[in-house]
């Protein structure tokens, strides 16, 4: 008789994972202020200044961040408890390679056939980019305050670790109207892949802040989708 | 079932030890070592359900330990010292067989770590698994688990979940016979492969059988486990509780009579002698991250057993709750 469910491929509990995500939040605490930070920074720059629509910058600072929960959070923490927390750090490394090739090679207005950011920002304004961005930052702490009862530091944070990371590189690539279609949605597929297996993964945990980020996620990239449509409608008629 | 006294497993550790138990376990065959409780050294804890090994004669308490999710901690010192209270109780109630592998993330460092805080208790059966594709790969493990445990020679190496047995079962016995380790065994979880598993209990010379076994999984009892008592394998369930799934579903369900009658407080116990009283199981292993069940697990090894009949009124009072 076969029995499996998810938790049968989870080799360590609820208690075990937020004490280890919060000791290694404690430990790392600095790196997050900086990449957020970083992040900030350079995103209102994109968003707001026509002559900064490079999104490189803001890639260079995402493949930073996927470097670093490749190698310190999946490599160093992860493996400890999750042999194949190594395999996740290798596609950690993969994406973060895919955004710094991105970062290097992509230049403002290679794809005249799509519109950019400062497009999207005549309808979404820059204080609705601004409030995605810091939404993502703030929604997983609040779900895992809220919903799994977990208490800070154990909180999820863009740069540190897997998830809130994922979806904040969901996001942004989204806003990246710049950007061929083929080229966001490679993009997109290892952060919502990730999102994807670790929803799977800890729902068998009991932990469902992962699965409503990604709701959340899908539900604003379609927000973000639709405004798009209705900027680039204009200049189809212009043209 | 024949009610009988139990006495507390004890491990001989160096090969003079070994080949007295070895000698000792060709007189338990002839009936002989009924005689002698106490010939090999063993502590007698009262009313403990005596289990011997097949293949030896050897003493084993029926009760041993997981380590699957529970003891899977990484760097947490706090849970360390809960997981540690744990592994002190189950010594303490008369446990021996703690099982492992490498699947488990951190559960190998981490008991080695608790052993070590221990002192080493004399008590331990140490059982763990090889479980990689590749042959190399799997002598690397080897090693590796006799550093992260902390000991020279395990008990019990078994190929986890029949994973290229082919290779390893050849490698594990040459280990034993180089004196490397005591016992050769191969497992499976989930009701995965039985089939493939009867096949090679039938051919291959191993010593222990591990597999999944409760009354809502009681497949095992159709085949492998008449098969494994006719070749004189033992055999340790895993999943007792169906990963803790079993018990929460009983959680406040009212006991049948049988529990009184066998002196059992929970759904545990009725569920651990339910296993355990098998005439062909010979340990059980059950996780926990508790000292409280580790208490109510570890008295199931003792007192009255139920007898077949019995086991089918548990069975059926499991099933209908």
């Amino acid at each position: 008789m076969f029995s499996y469910s998810i938790s049968d491929f989870v080799a360590f509990d609820k208690a075990v994972w937020l004490s280890m995500v919060g000791q290694y939040m404690v430990k790392w605490w600095w790196v997050a202020v900086l990449a957020t930070a970083a992040l900030l920074l350079y995103t209102v720059r994109w968003a707001a200044s026509p002559s900064a629509r490079t999104p490189g910058p803001v890639f260079l600072v995402l493949s930073v961040c996927w470097l670093w929960v490749a190698w310190e959070f999946h490599w160093h923490e992860h493996r400890v408890l999750n042999w194949a927390a190594g395999y996740w750090a290798l596609a950690f490394v993969a994406q973060a390679v895919l955004l710094a090739l991105v970062a290097a090679l992509v230049r403002p207005g290679s794809h005249d056939d799509n519109i950019g950011l400062i497009d999207t920002v005549s309808h979404l304004r820059l204080s609705s980019v601004l409030a995605i961005v810091v939404g993502a930052l703030l929604l997983p702490g609040l779900l895992a305050w809220s919903v799994d009862g977990a208490y800070p530091p154990g909180f999820e944070w863009f740069g540190l670790t897997p998830d809130a990371t994922a979806v904040m590189t969901i996001l942004i690539v989204a806003l990246w109207w710049d950007g061929s279609v083929w080229l966001r949605v490679l993009l997109s597929v290892l952060p919502v892949s990730s999102l994807l297996i670790a929803t799977l993964l800890s729902t068998g945990l009991a932990i469902y802040t992962t699965g409503i980020m990604m709701a959340a996620t899908g539900l604003t990239v379609i927000f973000i989708a639709r405004a798009s449509r209705l900027s680039a409608t204009p200049r189809v008629v212009a043209g | 079932m024949t009610k009988t006294r139990i006495l507390k497993a004890d491990i001989p550790r160096d090969r003079t030890r070994r080949v007295c138990l070895a000698t000792l376990g060709s007189l338990a065959s002839l009936g002989a070592l009924a005689a002698l409780p106490s010939a090999i050294g063993a502590t007698p804890a009262p009313g403990q359900l005596e289990k011997r090994i097949p293949s030896t004669g050897e003493r084993i308490a029926p009760i041993g330990m997981g380590t699957w999710i529970t003891f899977n901690v990484g760097r947490d010192e706090q849970a360390r010292q809960a997981r540690l209270n744990v592994l002190r109780e189950f010594f303490s109630a008369g446990g021996g067989m703690v099982d492992s592998s490498p699947m488990y993330g951190s559960a190998q460092e981490v008991m080695g770590d608790l052993l070590t805080r221990l002192d080493r208790p004399s008590e331990l059966f140490s059982a763990t698994k090889v479980w990689t594709n590749s042959a190399a790969d799997g002598r690397e493990q080897i090693e590796d688990a006799r550093q992260l445990w902390g000991i020279d020679r395990f008990d019990l190496y078994q190929v986890h979940n029949l994973l290229n047995w082919e290779a390893h079962l050849p490698h594990l016995q040459a280990l034993k016979q180089a004196g490397q380790l005591r016992y050769v065994g191969i497992t499976t979880s989930h009701g995965r492969r039985h089939e493939e598993l009867a096949q090679i209990i039938e051919q291959q010379a191993i010593d222990f059988v591990q597999l999944t076994y409760n009354p809502l999984d009681p497949e095992a009892e159709s085949r492998l486990l008449p098969l494994a008592k006719d070749k004189g394998v033992a055999v340790i369930v895993n999943r007792p509780f169906q990963r803790g799934s079993l018990t929460q579903r009983l959680d406040g369900k009212p006991l049948p009579p049988i529990a009184a009658e066998l002196g059992c407080d929970s759904w545990a116990q009725l569920l651990l002698k339910w296993v355990v009283a098998h005439p062909a199981v010979t340990c059980v292993i059950p996780a926990t991250s508790q000292v409280a069940h580790m208490r109510e697990n570890m008295a199931a090894g003792h007192g009255e057993m139920p007898t077949a009949a019995q086991r089918e009124l548990i069975a059926q009072a499991v099933r209908g709750a």
